[in-house]
């Protein structure tokens, strides 16, 4: 029998949690496997509803970037298509999302720069660096967009939980925004130790505890990062009505900004597509006209010369003809071409020299003749201006098609607008009152020392009711695989699942709820806010999805499709 | 001086190992090792979920943080230069990872020639006591620690699985290499070593 001589150690203590952490190196990892770091989000496996698990107190406080452990427990309540790998943001129809306003800043002045709302970004100067850690002159591209409500959260495809130590908590959001900056193209970064203020206005239900944190949403860890608390200053309240007509004028502002950039598409484009000559239509030499009758070396005016006869008539642009020249006996005319079809006679005598205009006109057979070849001229030059017209309408849908659709979403936004106008007219100073005191103005203050997306928000505790979930459309048909997307009346914020089947809904039964999914098709099937009256004590239901007749194609249609009442 | 006690006996017995895994939760996983099979870039979720997990076990064998970084870091970077291979058998992708940090920390060893590290609470101690059947009585803990030193490297690795990190006999199938049931026979034959050796020592 060998002794080994172990070296055992009884009862020694383990190295914390954060400890860990600290030696964690994915990047480095794949550093050493030659491979990329994925610049998308990473693909990643999302379970069911599993926002709903363990949301459980408020425990975030100052919680730093929290990890996602193992935790068999969490796997073992996942309810995920297995099959299924959606990205972490996941936008659910890609071709409509917020725009970002551009802004172009001198990297060596920085500057403020404001949003439409109000928002205000402060960009001190020297702040951009590129990959390599180089301080960045010139003029830099910065491109901000700020995602505010429900329909913006979905949109956007950003996930709205924050994972920390294993447990899941839903975040309500008092404003979110991205800003990205870039020079000619190549993304930047904001230079260590530096930051750039961000003054995010926004508005919150009235009432409720301005106490907000603020997060960054780290895409590689598929998290929202804990940064600080949100400095938050209360603003003046502004009545829906003054808001709104605001809006309109902002609106209106743009669709001129559009139209403005179109017209100069057009022009470019004619431009680049030059007019066939149109032919002029021949003159005839009219009794009532004054008609000047004289020689013309037609060598030297190769345009008249099939003519046998060509008479000159006086422009209406000569108002001191004068009657009595017809009677002088001139010595010489001269005549000289000064556009197309216009020449200049100048008349010549030993007391006098008299310069008109004239154009050429004809009569009798001369006349028929130029007829007959004008007619075949305008044939051709209608058949080439028709194809011009056509190639001009075609290469300006391709290079206005972005302009014409944003512009169709600002006129319907338009009219919602105006309609909103006209129902807060309608229902008087009492319901503007009303208004006014449901919603708070805020101005959300905080320094970002990355580019990405930041929010600023507040974890919520887990609601109570639960229900087992299963999703048909009109036909009876279940969907799979689909993201289900819930919102609730009281809570700025979006919760997303996939369905698997029996999914866990957890809800507030107290609020209005709205649940809808995206089908294949791209059309929005929506639960009715009115159908969860009398689930109160179910405790698993079968949503019946209501299909939209029509694709969705804006975010005006979005708006429209979903509404609480 | 330690004894086993009866509290320490009744505090084991429940012991019960891992918890079970779903095996749609399996399979999610699968996905995902797919994924990163295509893409290295996508075995970040994997890592963050295992990360500790390896790191906590090595730390066990190793007592040294740094060391334990550094050992958990060329156990990902096997698993990932190694994930083309991987087979997917219906268990947790842990148990394939847990068997390649055993190996790292066996290697490292053998190769430093330094002294391998048994980390171990009493309480634990308390347990496998519980598992030895007619274990002599008046043994004391200090003679069960001490009997761990002439076991051999596979047995130690069993007992460590077993009683000190709790791990079904399933999962130490899978990280040892053996089946099942061969894992369990080896496990209370390296138990009925231990009662051997301390008999003798007590003799």
């Amino acid at each position: 029998m060998e002794k080994k001589n172990y070296n055992i150690k009884i009862d020694q203590p383990q190295p914390s949690a954060s400890d860990i952490q600290k030696h964690m190196d994915f990047d480095g990892l794949l550093g050493k496997m030659g491979a990329v770091p994925d610049p998308t989000p990473t693909g990643k496996i999302v379970s069911g509803n599993f926002w709903q698990y363990s949301i459980g107190a408020l425990l975030v406080g100052a919680a730093a970037v929290a990890l996602l452990f193992f935790n068999p427990h969490w796997l073992e309540n996942q309810q995920a298509d297995p099959m299924t790998v959606h990205n972490y943001v996941n936008p659910p129809i890609k071709d409509i999302q917020a725009q970002f306003a551009s802004f172009k800043v001198d990297a060596n002045k920085g500057g403020t720069f404001e949003y439409g709302n109000g928002s205000k970004v402060i960009v001190p100067p020297a702040v951009f660096v590129d990959k390599d850690g180089k301080e960045i002159t010139g003029e830099v591209e910065l491109n901000y967009r700020e995602f505010h409500d429900f329909v913006d959260f979905f949109l956007s495809g950003i996930p709205m939980h924050y994972d920390s130590a294993g447990t899941r908590y839903q975040l309500e959001s008092s404003g979110m925004m991205e800003i990205q900056a870039n020079q000619n193209g190549t993304p930047l970064n904001i230079k260590p130790q530096s930051t750039i203020d961000i003054e995010l206005m926004s508005n919150v239900a009235a009432g409720k505890e301005l106490d907000y944190n603020i997060y960054f949403l780290d895409e590689k860890q598929e998290n929202w990062s804990y940064v600080c608390k949100d400095k938050i200053e209360k603003q003046p309240t502004v009545s829906p009505l003054e808001k709104t007509k605001t809006e309109i004028k902002q609106i209106n502002i743009a669709i001129n900004k559009l139209e403005a950039r179109e017209t100069a598409i057009v022009n470019q484009l004619e431009a680049e597509i030059p007019a066939p000559p149109k032919p002029r239509r021949p003159e005839e030499a009219k009794e009532s006209d004054y008609i000047f009758n004289f020689e013309v070396d037609k060598s030297e005016f190769p345009e008249i010369a099939a003519y046998d006869k060509v008479l000159w008539k006086v422009g209406t642009n000569n108002p001191t003809f004068q009657k009595r020249w017809y009677k002088v006996d001139w010595d010489d005319v001269e005549l000289k071409k000064i556009s197309k079809l216009d020449y200049q006679m100048t008349l010549l005598s030993e007391n006098e020299v008299v310069e008109l205009s004239v154009s050429p006109v004809l009569k009798g057979e001369d006349l028929r003749k130029a007829q007959a070849e004008f007619a075949e001229k305008d044939k051709v030059y209608q058949a080439e201006f028709l194809a011009r017209q056509q190639a001009i309408a075609k290469k300006k849908q391709e290079r206005t098609r972005a302009i014409a659709e944003r512009k169709k979403e600002l006129k319907a936004k338009k009219q919602q607008v105006q309609a909103k106008i006209k129902d807060l007219q309608a229902k008087g100073n009492d319901r503007e009152a009303v208004e006014v005191m449901m919603q708070q103005n805020i101005k959300n203050q905080f320094a970002v020392s990355r580019f990405g997306t930041w929010n600023c928000d507040i974890p919520l505790p887990s609601y109570e009711h639960i229900l087992v979930s299963n999703f048909v459309d009109e036909n009876q048909q279940s969907y799979k695989g689909n993201a289900v997307f819930h919102v609730d009346k009281n809570t700025n914020t979006i919760m997303t699942f996939y369905i698997s089947g029996k999914d866990k809904l957890w809800y507030d039964i107290r609020s209005e709820n709205l649940l809808w999914l995206v089908t294949k098709e791209g059309k929005l099937a929506v639960f009715d806010p009115k159908g969860f009256k009398g689930l109160e004590d179910k405790k698993e239901h079968t949503f019946v999805m209501k299909t939209m007749d029509q694709v969705v194609k804006s975010e005006a249609d979005i708006r429209r499709i979903l509404k609480f009442n | 001086m330690l004894s086993i006690s009866q509290s320490t006996i009744k505090a084991t017995a429940g012991m019960n190992v891992s918890k079970k895994i779903s095996s749609e939760a399996i399979e999610a996983e699968w996905k995902e090792i797919q994924a990163a099979k295509l893409n290295p870039a996508k075995f970040r979720p994997i890592y963050n979920r295992y990360y500790e997990k390896i790191f906590r076990f090595v730390f066990r064998r190793t007592s040294d943080e740094f060391l334990s970084a550094d050992i958990t870091s060329q156990v990902f970077l096997k698993a990932l230069q190694k994930l083309e291979k991987y087979q997917f058998k219906g268990v947790p992708f842990s148990s394939w990872l847990f068997r390649i940090a055993s190996n790292e920390v066996t290697q490292y060893y053998r190769d430093h020639q330094k002294q391998r590290v048994i980390s171990l609470e009493t309480t634990q101690v308390g347990e496998m006591a519980e598992e030895i059947e007619d274990m002599p009585k008046g043994i004391q803990l200090e003679s069960m620690i001490a009997a761990l030193e002439y076991l051999s490297e596979s047995d130690l690795t069993l007992v460590e699985l077993r009683f000190f990190e709790r791990r079904s006999f399933k999962e130490i199938a899978e990280i040892t290499g053996v089946t099942e049931s061969n894992a369990k026979v080896k496990t209370y034959r390296a138990l009925a070593k231990l009662r051997k050796i301390m008999i003798k020592q007590a003799g």
